[in-house]
């Protein structure tokens, strides 16, 4: 080869697992395309690209409402609702919070996106949560019968689709917890697992990598 | 900035200041969301902006700029305004903190004043419906209220009043609702009564708070027209039996039944007329009061003195409601124990009742079965001034008292005044300015007399008898008041009986003697004669004028010799006695119709007490005056006329005058003028020679003056006699010989 050439290459179904770029705290799931041309005489000449990789999916057809009723004994007793268990990315959890029974002085009440990172398999698993956010839905002491309205945009935070143990190597699950501190900084909560799915293909504004590819 | 408010250590009226500057604040960012959205795809569009404000962390500063973000979005009308409006006020149930929550829905409230799909507004139809906009407010209110009364039960106990203080500065937070609610184009009489006073008062209710109740009742009161009160009343009275224990119940029925008297009583024709109010008032208050065991006396007779102001405005011819009032009030205070049960507070109220008919009803007081059993629930001091009241009430109106009941029922009720009471304080310790009271309440009492009158002497003879009887048990302090009026009164109609006497008209036979009223005036003041002599001289000198004037010789005589009888039994006093005689004299000579026997008599005892005088000069003054006794009449109607003893006079007085030391010359220059007097009116016996000594008397006399004030006052007045003598001389002949021979 002593001139520029160009060679098209096509790898079908590379991405058959259909899982996308992810970049976490302990984990990372990167693609790459690499290029190596041997050479009898000198060393290889290799060059890596890394793109990312996108997974949309359809919306999911079943869909319930997260429906349940949670407490403790003679202290604190609400019912809370959330209106899909499943999330698109770009979605806003609509719901609310029932008060049943209130024999606790409440401060204030916030919704909190957890994010586990659950890296390695089997006896050796280590898990990682961090909170994504912090949203505050109520200041003050409800009483019972009050029902509180949740709208919590999620297009804000830096989300990624729930990944379930892809390559049995990681999972990264979303927990929406809901928490309620009272007077004496006591914190009572109730998390709950979400799944969050990709609709529509995210664009940033100057992209370093190279365009995106579905991998439909 | 937002964030400030999220603050747990201000209070309220810090808060309330923060509030103010943020929302100030907010104005601009307003402004600024307008200006975003305007810009079209350059900006964010206001519904990106109603996203992303969502995204706040925070609640506070999230649910201020929402709303800011919400007003510009209504006033765009890209969406319609009561989706928006009901959005918010959802999303503000997020803030339960009662103090933060109230300053957020309070201004969700401003800011949405001028965006509610009212009727008429721009934002009607595709923004919603009057009944969105009503929906939205009360909404509002609710929630407010709830947050309100839920400010009571935070905290410690031992902070309730801080906190109930705190509450009542908030409280108009609240009340701006209700406002709201009254200036809504939409909410007509109809919508109020279907619509917004159910929910409201169900909110008041439900809610179960005294203090909010309280002031919510009184606010819908005052911010709502009253004809829509009247429409709803019953609603609402029935709503005020409903409410806590607590609550001043009375008065939010008070202020009700003022408002809605002001108003009847300004426009008449509005008040629907199957609609009677009274009884239903009555009905409420008096459940009011059967159902809370609480109740203070002092409160059941306020609600009462209310009834009474409302009955006498609105309804001034029903006398039945005032009387059943008054019923319902004496009845309250028997089972209190009668007199003794009375407490201190509500003595002002029983005195209220009493005296609020009096100025709607004046006389027909009379009329009311329980007025009199009210007052004696009152202690003599209230009662008197009660009396007084009414007294100068009736005055004031100038009503007739024309039947024996009106008569006997009104002095029952003045009694106090009239006569002494048993719980009065003793009337030894009465004296200084106690005097000048009583006398003014007795002057009161004068002038109510007058006002007794009735068209047919006969029955106000009896008028006057029914007086006389109230009258005679004042006791002694009282009659000098009392009784003259009565005289003066009787003699009044003793004319007027006498004139029908005369007429002798067949239709309207007199049906009293007036003998028989002069003898009714004989015996009153007979009565006064032994504790007041001068007065019931003179008033036995006026009756005999009045018997003169009616050619009643005899009465006249018997009046006179009464005259007499008093001067001599009673009258001690030397300038008392001066006094009476001259009265006496100067009466006397008045009179006409005496025979000459009769006169004789009376004249002869005249001139006999007067010699009898003590002082010289008195003796003087008084025996020169009886001289005009000898010559009475008219040169046309010539009456007594005894010359000789017209001259006998003078010249006794003249001897007289000459022993009295130190007043000679004064006393003959008084005669002088006494002879000029009778000189004048052609007396046979008084002639030149007289008065041309008499002259020459003072003449001689004068050098002897000293210099005193009084001889100079002596001087003058001689100077002014002669003076007096040279003018007639220009008039008339004979003056001309006073003066002939001396020149």
């Amino acid at each position: 080869m002593t001139e520029s050439t160009s060679y098209d290459f096509e790898f079908a179904n590379a991405l058959g697992n259909g899982h996308e770029t992810y970049a976490g705290d302990n984990v990372r799931l990167r693609y790459f395309v690499r290029v190596q041309i041997s050479r009898q005489y000198s060393s290889n000449i290799t060059k890596t690209v890394d793109f990312a990789v996108q997974n949309v999916v359809p919306e999911p057809e079943i869909n319930n409402s997260i429906k349940m009723e949670v407490g403790i004994e003679d202290c604190l007793h609400i019912e809370f609702e959330y209106n899909k268990s499943r999330y698109s990315l770009q979605d806003v959890v609509i719901g609310k919070i029932y008060f049943l029974l209130v024999r606790i002085k409440i401060k204030h009440m916030e919704i909190v996106i957890i994010k586990r990172e659950s890296t390695g398999s089997g006896a050796t698993v280590y898990n990682e949560s961090s909170n994504i956010s912090k949203y505050e839905i109520m200041d003050g002491a409800p009483v019972r019968g009050e029902s509180i309205p949740v709208r919590l945009f999620l297009s804000p935070y830096d989300l990624s689709p729930t990944m379930k143990n892809v390559h049995n190597k990681f999972s990264v699950k979303y927990y929406l917890n809901l928490v309620l501190v009272d007077e004496e900084d006591r914190r009572y909560f109730k998390q709950q697992e979400i799944q969050l799915w990709r609709k529509s293909l995210r664009t940033l504004p100057t992209s370093k990598k190279s365009g995106p590819t579905s991998s439909k | 900035m937002t964030g400030e408010l999220r603050t747990s250590n201000l209070s309220p009226k810090n808060y309330y200041e923060l509030y103010m500057d943020v929302t100030n604040e907010l104005r601009e960012m307003e402004l600024f969301f307008e200006d975003e959205d305007s810009k079209g795809d350059a900006g964010h569009s206001i519904e990106e902006l109603y996203e992303n404000v969502q995204h706040a962390g925070n609640i506070i500063p999230r649910l201020y700029l929402l709303v800011t973000v919400g007003s510009v979005y209504v006033k765009s009308k890209k969406a319609p305004a009561k989706d928006i409006l009901f959005d918010l006020v959802e999303l503000s149930r997020g803030v339960q903190h009662p103090m933060r929550g109230l300053f957020l829905r309070y201004y969700l409230l401003q800011i949405s004043r001028d965006k509610l799909p009212d009727a008429g507004s721009e934002y009607e139809g595709f923004g919603g419906t009057v009944k969105d906009a009503i929906e939205f407010v009360l909404q509002n209110f609710g929630e407010m209220n709830k947050l309100w009364v839920r400010m009571q039960h935070q905290g410690a106990v031992r902070d309730r009043q801080r906190r109930e203080k705190e509450r009542r500065n908030l409280r108009q937070l609240v009340g701006t609702s209700l406002v709201r609610l009254s200036q809504m184009d939409g909410v007509d009489l109809d919508t109020y009564k279907e619509v917004v006073l159910p929910r409201v008062l169900e909110q008041i209710v439900n809610c179960k708070d005294v203090i909010a109740q309280e002031y919510l009742m009184d606010s819908v009161i005052q911010v709502f027209p009253d004809d829509y009160h009247l429409a709803t009343l019953e609603t609402f009275l029935g709503t005020c039996s409903q409410l806590q224990s607590k609550v001043n119940v009375k008065q939010i029925i008070i202020s009700l039944m003022d408002r809605l008297a002001d108003y009847a009583k300004q426009s008449p024709q509005n008040v629907p007329s199957g609609l009677e109010m009274f009884p239903l008032f009555h009905q409420y208050s008096s459940k009011v009061i059967q159902s809370n065991q609480h109740i203070s006396q002092e409160d059941v007779l306020q609600l009462q003195v209310s009834l009474i102001k409302f009955a006498s405005s609105v309804y001034p011819d029903r006398l039945e409601y005032i009387d059943n009032t008054l019923g319902f009030a004496a009845q309250v205070l028997e089972k209190a124990g009668g007199k003794a049960g009375v407490e201190p507070g509500c003595v002002k109220y029983i005195r209220q009742l009493l005296t609020m008919p009096l100025e709607s009803l004046g006389l027909r007081i009379l009329k009311l079965t329980n007025y009199g059993g009210l007052m004696t629930y009152l202690e003599y001091y209230d009662r008197k001034n009660v009396s007084v009241k009414i007294l100068e009430a009736v005055v004031f109106i100038g009503e007739k008292l024309d039947s024996v009941d009106k008569v006997d029922q009104i002095f029952q009720y003045i009694s106090p005044v009239i006569k002494d009471q048993e719980d009065a304080k003793s009337a030894d310790g009465d004296d200084g300015d106690d005097d000048f009271e009583f006398q003014q309440e007795q002057h009161l009492s004068a002038q109510l007399f007058h006002q007794i009158y009735h068209d047919e002497p006969a029955v106000q003879v009896q008028l006057y008898a029914t007086a006389r009887q109230h009258y005679g048990r004042g006791g002694v302090r009282r009659i000098q008041h009392s009784l003259p009026p009565l005289v003066f009164g009787s003699l009044a109609l003793a004319a007027r009986a006498h004139e029908k006497e005369q007429k002798r008209d067949e239709d309207d036979p007199p049906k009293v003697k007036t003998k028989k009223i002069l003898g009714f005036v004989h015996e009153i003041i007979s009565a006064l004669a032994q504790h007041y002599p001068e007065l019931a001289l003179r008033l036995f000198l006026q009756a005999a004028a009045a018997a003169d004037a009616m050619q009643y010789e005899d009465i006249a005589y018997e009046f006179l010799s009464q005259a007499f009888v008093v001067y001599e039994e009673e009258i001690s006093d030397s300038k008392a006695q001066f006094a009476a005689i001259v009265l006496i004299v100067a009466t006397l000579q008045t009179l006409g119709c005496f025979s000459e026997d009769n006169y004789d008599t009376l004249i002869t005892k005249a001139t006999q007490h007067s010699a009898k005088l003590l002082k010289k000069p008195d003796q003087c003054r008084a025996i020169a005056q009886c001289a005009s006794l000898f010559w009475t009449g008219t040169d046309e109607e010539p009456g007594h006329r005894d010359e000789k003893r017209v001259l006998q006079c003078l010249q006794r007085a003249l001897t007289i005058a000459n022993g009295a030391i130190g007043h000679q010359v004064h006393l003959f220059v008084e005669i002088l003028n006494r002879y000029l007097y009778f000189f004048d009116r052609d007396c046979p016996s008084i002639t030149v020679k007289y008065l041309k000594g008499l002259i020459a008397l003072i003449q001689e006399h004068m050098p002897n003056l000293d210099n005193s004030d009084v001889s100079e006052m002596v001087r003058i007045h001689y100077r002014n006699t002669i003076t007096h003598i040279q003018v007639k001389q220009a008039v008339s002949e004979k003056y001309l010989a006073i003066t002939e021979d001396e020149e």
